[in-house]
């Protein structure tokens, strides 16, 4: 009988070691051995921790003795315990005691679990891959978008998402019986500041000017690039004509509108065309039309800003 | 169970006295601070009236639940089952492991063959610390097995705990702290009657010597 | 006399420890607390020899508790009796200078060790 438990223990696929309660090897089996590559024969007969010294842990010595004064079975998770077995596989560990009627032995289980280990590593670098390239493709879809909505040189709205803006800015006012201003500006002499100074300059401007609009606005307004030196300010909120003309003089009485050059100084100045809902027009295009022939006219009569 | 009662006061200093011990192996096994307490206890009768298990689980559960289940058979007859929140086992199970923990890491919600080996260990020191000292103390002596883990919903949950057998039950809140993430649970002990009584004796035994 | 004062939220444990203490030592005058707050009141009230406190108790911690009466006095002697008593809470204690860090559950042994020592340090 004790033959065939042998081979039993010898044919089973866990590392299996029976220790007596003093802890000397009393067992070692052949999966034991190629876990090891200690032989029974070298094993046996000694202390476990003089033949496994990577088991000598404090919490390892003291489960071990909760487990034979009490009865405990006892767990180590490969995860968990990497130190525990000095081998390139990972082990699970199941200790347990064993009682008869005159001996104590406790039992400790080696359960390799390398294979799983391995597999769920892999797989979570594949979600970790799967969710990096969907956070890529998420960035693209928003550079799609700017592109579509937003002017590339200045950073600001852009004719398409104007016509969006306004219109939904427009039912707005309707539905809440309020005014919406439409202000038309375009940059005084922007052509020949373009011919005479080139094109890397006219840039420069167009994005000073932007950045002049956003700044004398307000926080609700919305400041466009409706086209080359064209630009629109949608403003929502505005109590009468007298909300515009503030914002317009803040536009052109700004002592930085200024582009510095290497050795020259352009100034800036803005002619700007006002229109408003509903006095103006009841539609974007209307509105667009008399804020644009209102600029005309500003230029014509070398005014700063003209309204109806 | 009456709160103020010098039972109440007894029991839970017993199993606080356990949980420190398991805190402290936790502790050695992760490298981590733990802190493990119990900071209240109950005894029902599911024969005096229906009781909604439900209303003693984890106040912020809303999901899936972890359970590892131990039963004992010597000496004092039951099941012991330990709850936790699952979404919040991930995050734990990661500083066990002392992994780096990151968000793209808990992108679905299931548990790895080694998450369960991990929670079968923590499930199985704290709940054979408690069981283990608690019946050192009050003198049972106890007999188990591994715990099964496994993952439920309140649905299943309430189906699977259900003992007709043991039809009285002790709940302990208990409140587990790793580093500084906290996690709320509750430890189930579903008891046959002959069992409570036992242990409740043994407790008025403690009560006798120590409240001369 | 000595005046010994015992901070613990168990009553259970309260009285555990007294009965211990009386059974190796006469001539000691115990006092108790049911956590750190009411622990900090009673020693101002009562300023004790000695303090044993539990770490883990409702409103104030031991480890509060015990900072709080070293500002006031440095050299104040405590012992701390805990559940737990792993190496990073013990390394943490230990710094406030406690004369002793215990592990429940307390028994003879640990109780003759408590008394030991308070014998030892008695009239400093």
């Amino acid at each position: 009988m004790y033959n065939c438990c042998c081979e039993v223990l010898n044919s089973v696929n866990e590392g299996i070691i029976i220790v007596k309660e003093n802890l000397e090897v009393y067992s070692w089996n052949s999966y034991m051995e190629y876990i090891t590559n200690i032989k029974g024969s070298s094993a046996i007969g000694n202390n476990l921790y003089t033949v496994l010294p990577s088991l000598n842990k404090n919490y390892f010595k003291k489960t071990v003795h909760n487990i034979l004064n009490d009865g405990y079975t006892m767990f180590f998770s490969a995860a968990m315990h990497r130190d525990l077995m000095d081998t390139e596989e990972n082990y699970n560990i199941k200790i347990s005691k064993i009682q008869d009627k005159n001996n104590t032995f406790m039992l400790l289980e080696f359960h390799n679990v390398t294979g799983q280990m391995a597999q769920i590593k892999q797989l979570k670098k594949y979600i970790k891959e799967l969710y990096n390239v969907n956070k890529e493709l998420k960035k693209k879809e928003k550079v799609i978008e700017n592109l579509a909505y937003y002017d590339q040189l200045t950073g600001i709205a852009n004719r398409t998402l104007f016509y969006i803006l306004a219109e939904k800015y427009l039912q707005n006012a309707k539905r809440n019986g309020s005014l919406l201003g439409i202000m038309f500006i375009d940059i005084d002499k922007f052509k020949s500041i373009n011919d005479t100074y080139g094109h890397q300059i006219g840039d420069k401007i167009i994005i000073k000017a932007a950045n002049i609009l956003k700044e004398a606005t307000r926080e609700s307004d919305i400041v466009v690039r409706y086209g080359g030196d064209e630009f629109i300010v949608i403003l929502p909120n505005i109590k009468d004509i007298s909300d515009c003309k503030i914002v317009a003089s803040k536009i052109n009485n700004r002592t930085g509108n200024i582009v510095y050059m290497k050795d020259k100084e352009i100034k800036l100045s803005f002619s700007m065309g006002i229109s408003i809902y509903p006095n103006d027009g009841d539609n974007i295009d209307k509105l667009i039309g008399k804020a644009d022939k209102a600029m005309y006219i500003a230029k014509r009569n070398d005014e700063d800003v003209h309204y109806y | 169970m009456n709160k103020s009662s010098i039972r109440y006061d007894i029991l839970k200093e017993v199993f606080n006295i356990s949980a420190g011990k398991a805190a402290n192996l936790l502790s050695e096994i992760t490298g981590k601070k733990i802190i493990l307490k119990i900071p209240d206890v109950t005894i029902l009768d599911r024969t005096k009236s229906n009781i909604e298990l439900t209303d003693y689980l984890p106040i912020k559960f809303s999901g899936a639940l972890m359970v590892s289940t131990i039963s004992f058979k010597e000496n004092l007859a039951g099941k012991a089952n330990l709850i936790f929140p699952a979404e919040k086992m991930k995050t734990f199970i990661q500083l066990c492991l002392n992994e780096e923990v990151y968000d793209e890491d808990n992108l679905s919600l299931d548990f790895t063959d080694i998450d369960f080996d991990v929670i079968r260990e923590i499930g199985n020191i704290i709940l054979n610390c408690i069981l283990g000292e608690t019946s050192n103390l009050l003198d049972i002596k106890l007999q188990y097995s591994l715990p099964e883990v496994k993952v439920y919903n309140q649905i299943t949950f309430t189906k699977a705990i259900y003992e007709k057998e043991y039809q009285h039950i002790l709940v302990l809140f208990i409140t587990f702290i790793i580093d500084n993430t906290e996690i709320e649970g509750t430890i189930i002990v579903d008891l046959a009657l002959q069992s409570l009584n036992e242990l409740l004796r043994k407790i008025d035994l403690i009560e006798a010597d120590t409240y001369v | 006399m000595v005046k010994v004062l015992i901070v613990d939220d168990s009553i259970f444990s309260q009285k555990v420890s007294a009965n211990l203490i009386r059974k190796y030592m006469n001539n000691v005058e115990l006092t108790f607390a049911n956590n750190g707050e009411e622990g900090i009141e009673r020693y101002e009230e009562i300023k004790p020899d000695f303090i044993i406190t539990d770490l883990l108790m409702p409103k104030l911690s031991g480890q509060e508790l015990i900072r709080s009466i070293k500002a006031q006095d440095k050299s104040a002697k405590i012992i701390v009796v805990s559940a737990d008593i792993q190496k990073n809470i013990r390394e943490e204690v230990e710094a406030y200078n406690v004369l002793a860090f215990l592990n429940k559950p307390l028994q003879d042994e640990k109780a003759q060790i408590i008394c030991n020592l308070i014998r030892e340090n008695m009239n400093e």
